[in-house]
């Protein structure tokens, strides 16, 4: 077998799967057995498999100890959910349910800015993350760890007046924490559990937060966050002089910064129905076109290929930092770092095996993952895109299609492409939104010449206001500028019609999966068996 | 059809070894979890310098200036510039309870503030 993370993946994934549904080793850890057992239970566990294998391996039994390894991933995959779900004795949950207390703690991510979905709201909220330190509570202060989420109602932090909060800033407020409310067709309170945050609070105004004059967190980060407010503010200094371009402006800083969230409802809207929303969220694409242009320069600067690599990678990551380290971003970050790996070191560079491998690197890093829509949508575009593009590319009309002009290939594999991406992502849509829009394939080839010359444009300006004076970039800006009223026009050239179906059952979803990459394996197959034939 | 051979003895070293050290890992991770004790320290304590270096560093009113005022709570810019004006025009606040003369601060904000501040000579 050539590649052994296909099968270790399912296993591993299906322990997270398994302890997330059944909780098996979670309810261990909450059970009356003392709680430092249950760590070394795995470990035994895992001691009495690995025995197991080495004792088949010696035996010569390779397929029976093949099925002990995954049998040692499933275990992996229950310890890695229960330990995520863990709660320490010093957690906040243990002392709060729904109380007014005073919290220190650091900003562990920058603040989100958030518009409400009324479309006359002119302040958005927003969203301050905190590692709580330091709890006071009924005269008592607990030293205490923990992550909450503090609104600030209706506040606006480009204004002036207003305190700023940054990345590993120390704040220290008295506010009434509660656990999150779930919506009736949405498990909020799981939502936000998986991103470690147990309780919210909101607050009307930041006089109630003391900024304590020390910083946390890591500084890296913190200055990786400094870079990017400073090209937040690049494109907000141009839209005090341009305030008619600000709404085009929100839209190329959702498509390289990752800011989609605090675009205004009614052009979020119009790119959903037009079925251009994939456009706003920053995945593959950039992170392609990132890599190509570095590629393309570092070549040409005649570095050798095994240095670029270590320029490449953490350029990438730095990139997928700017995009606050979103699931897609990351996972086109490690899926585009191995492929390039493998193509500079003359290693095996195939697209499905990144893929995995991304899969298994944000899964161990946040287990979590595997039951966000952002994440399965990512991956199943993804693997559709690659496995349909594995099939055609070696059919009779595809080596033509391969081999016509490139004016002609590129918008037909474009199409190609983004029919692969809805039918890897159609049933997810259908599961978690209950629509779809009718346009998606026609809107998006429609949108690629736009995009092919805007995000390259708008990536370079934006790398170029880090090192040059900016009011020698206010030409090229308003060019991007242009272009981006193009996609916006283009976003609403489409009447609103969005195809609402019932809520898809999960059993049919995983039908759907099991048939679409069954049988594009099944044609894969086919085709490498006769391949050969044909040869002959 | 080739049959399934399972793993090759390479690519099965290193899987064992991956998943070893990734359970080792989670366990080493619980466990510093699982030892992670609740300290805490009462607010109503004998001694209030510990309790107020505790709750936060202190704020001298009488030196701070515009943005450092806004820090506190309760107190924005419009606060912070009558605190400013009051300072100026009738020099420094001897305690916490002369802050309450400023108009637009009550007695509920000075108990509020009287955990911030301190009064150097």
């Amino acid at each position: 077998m050539r590649r052994p993370l296909f099968l270790v993946l399912p296993w591993f994934l299906g322990g997270v799967w398994l302890e997330s549904r059944a909780r098996l080793l979670a309810s261990l850890y909450q059970s009356s057995l003392p709680v430092a057992v249950v760590p070394w239970a795995a470990v035994g566990a895992a001691a009495v498999l690995a025995g197991s294998w080495a004792a088949l391996h010696r035996a010569g039994r390779q397929r029976t100890a093949t099925c002990v390894i995954c049998g040692l991933a499933l275990l992996l995959g229950l310890q890695r959910d229960a330990v995520s779900r863990y709660l320490p004795p010093n957690h906040l949950a243990h002392l709060i349910e729904n109380a007014v207390v005073t919290v220190e703690g650091h900003l562990y991510r920058p603040c989100d800015v958030r518009r409400s979905r009324s479309y006359a709201s002119k302040h958005p909220n927003t969203y301050l993350y905190v590692a709580v330190q330091w709890l006071e509570l009924d005269g008592m202060r607990y030293r205490v760890q923990g992550k909450i989420r503090i609104t600030l109602l209706g506040s606006d932090l480009l204004r002036e007046e207003r305190k700023t909060f940054r990345y590993g800033d120390v704040i220290r407020t008295r506010l009434r924490l509660k656990r999150p409310r779930n919506l009736p067709d949405f498990d909020y309170r799981e939502y936000l559990r998986r991103r470690g945050i147990y309780f919210i609070g909101s607050l009307k105004h930041d006089r109630y937060i003391v900024k304590l004059p020390e910083r946390r967190g890591n500084p890296w980060l913190a200055r990786l966050y400094a870079v990017r407010r400073k090209i937040l503010r690049f494109f907000a200094r141009y839209a005090a002089g341009h305030p008619e371009a600000a709404p085009t402006l929100q839209v190329l800083q959702a498509m390289t910064l990752g800011t989609g969230r605090q675009l205004p409802a009614e052009l979020l809207d119009r790119f959903r129905n037009a079925g251009l929303y994939h456009l706003l969220v920053v995945s593959g694409i950039h992170v392609g076109i990132v890599a190509a242009a570095l590629h393309a320069v570092l070549r040409y600067g005649g570095v050798p290929a095994r240095y670029r690599l270590w320029v490449v990678m953490p350029v990438l990551l730095i990139f997928a930092g700017f995009c606050g380290f979103q699931l897609p971003v990351l996972r086109a970050v490690i899926m585009a770092c191995v492929l390039y790996a493998g193509v500079v070191l003359h290693r095996m560079a195939d697209g499905l095996y990144s893929l995995a491998f991304s899969a298994a690197v944000l899964v161990w890093l946040w287990p979590g993952a595997l039951f966000e829509a952002s994440f399965q949508m990512t991956m199943m575009a993804t693997a559709s895109i690659l496995m349909s593009y594995g099939c055609w590319s070696r059919s009779a009309w595809g080596g033509t299609i391969l081999r016509w002009p490139a004016i002609l290939r590129i918008p037909v594999t474009g199409v190609l492409m983004s029919g692969s991406a809805l039918l890897g992502i159609a049933p997810l849509m259908l599961s978690y939104f209950q629509q779809v829009s009718p346009y998606s394939i026609i809107s998006t080839l429609a949108a690629m010449p736009i995009m092919l010359a805007l995000l390259p444009a708008a990536l370079l300006l934006e790398a170029c206001a880090l090192i040059l004076p900016w009011n020698w970039l206010w030409p090229g800006l308003a060019a991007a500028v242009a272009l981006g009223d193009a996609l916006v026009a283009l976003a609403g050239v489409f009447p609103p019609v969005l195809l609402t179906v019932r809520q898809l059952r999960p059993e049919v979803v995983w039908l759907y999966y099991a048939g679409l990459f069954g049988g594009l394996a099944l044609i894969r197959r086919r085709q490498k068996l006769a391949g050969p034939k044909r040869e002959e | 059809m080739v049959p399934w051979t399972g793993l090759s003895p390479k690519q099965q070293i290193v899987c064992v070894t991956a998943c070893c050290f990734g359970v080792l890992w989670l366990c080493g991770t619980a466990w510093q979890a699982v030892r992670s004790p609740l300290v805490a320290v009462s607010l109503a304590s004998s001694v209030p310098e510990t309790v107020t270096v505790l709750i936060d560093p202190p704020v001298d009113v009488n030196r701070a200036g515009y943005e450092e005022l806004q820090l506190l709570p309760a107190i924005g810019p419009v606060m912070a510039e009558r605190i400013l004006r009051y300072r100026r025009q009738h020099g420094p606040f001897a305690s916490v309870d002369e802050l309450a003369r400023i108009h637009g601060i009550g007695p509920k904000t000075v108990q509020k503030l009287s955990y911030y501040l301190k009064f150097d000579d």
